[in-house]
């Protein structure tokens, strides 16, 4: 167990290196600025991070992934579901209140690919998840139809 | 919201035998779970009616505890919760 906290933070502190680096390499938000801003403000989400996903807790389990029970996936699935319905309703807002100011789609273009990535997302999920071969494909499905006595029951 | 983004089901509490037969068996809620492959947290959540096992779970409690699952998970207790 501990190999797995210790390979998660290693991903995560990666991450926020290659941000770091990247923000240096291309003087983004005066260069060096925004990495100390990043390892200031990152290192307690990391260390917090890394207690939390030791412990023997819900939250521990859903962070490292492989620990998860059929209860514990299902919520993080739904976590998931409600943290992108919050995103989506956070981007059509956002795109909303770029109109009423008159600006141009040049200006919040990344809003809207947020939206049309989740929509994107959602028919995909649909797609992959099976919603595509719906209840009239079921063994027995429209079997009322062609026997009405069947809806007697 | 709940209602509207399809989570409300959640909110469903069925109660169970659970968690008298773990006591009958002098079982701690830990060692049910190590048996089931489950964490401490979801024998808790089943015992107290929060989470309604999979079909493969109930069947796996029930058979752990050699009971019938319609015994064990009898939907006549079902009640809506807040």
């Amino acid at each position: 167990m501990r190999s797995i906290r210790i390979r998660r933070l290693r991903v995560v502190v990666l991450t926020l290196a290659l941000v770091g680096a990247f923000a240096v390499a291309n003087g983004v938000g005066h260069g060096w600025g925004v990495a100390i801003a990043l390892a200031v403000f990152m290192t307690p989400v990391v260390v917090v991070n890394y207690v939390q996903a030791g412990r023997d807790n819900d939250r521990a389990a859903m962070m490292i992934g492989g620990r998860a029970d059929e209860r514990q996936a299902q919520i993080r699935t739904r976590a998931r579901a409600l943290s992108a319905y919050v995103m989506a309703a956070a981007a059509l807002i956002g795109s909303l209140i770029e109109v009423a100011l008159g600006h141009t789609f040049r200006s919040y273009w990344p809003i809207g690919l947020i939206i049309v990535a989740g929509a994107a997302g959602y028919l995909a999920g649909e797609a992959k998840y099976g919603a595509a071969h719906g209840a009239d494909y079921a063994p027995g499905a429209g079997l009322d139809r062609a026997n009405p006595a069947d809806e007697t029951n | 919201l709940l209602d509207f983004i399809g989570m409300s089901s959640y909110l469903d509490i069925v109660l169970n035998g659970v968690r008298e037969q773990r006591i009958q068996r002098g079982l701690s809620q830990a060692e049910l779970a190590r048996a089931l492959g489950v964490s401490r947290q979801t024998v808790i959540s089943i015992e107290t009616g929060r989470y309604l096992p999979s079909l493969p779970l109930a069947f796996r409690i029930a058979r752990f505890f050699d009971v019938p699952v319609d015994k064990m998970f009898d939907p006549q207790d079902e009640v809506r919760g807040p």
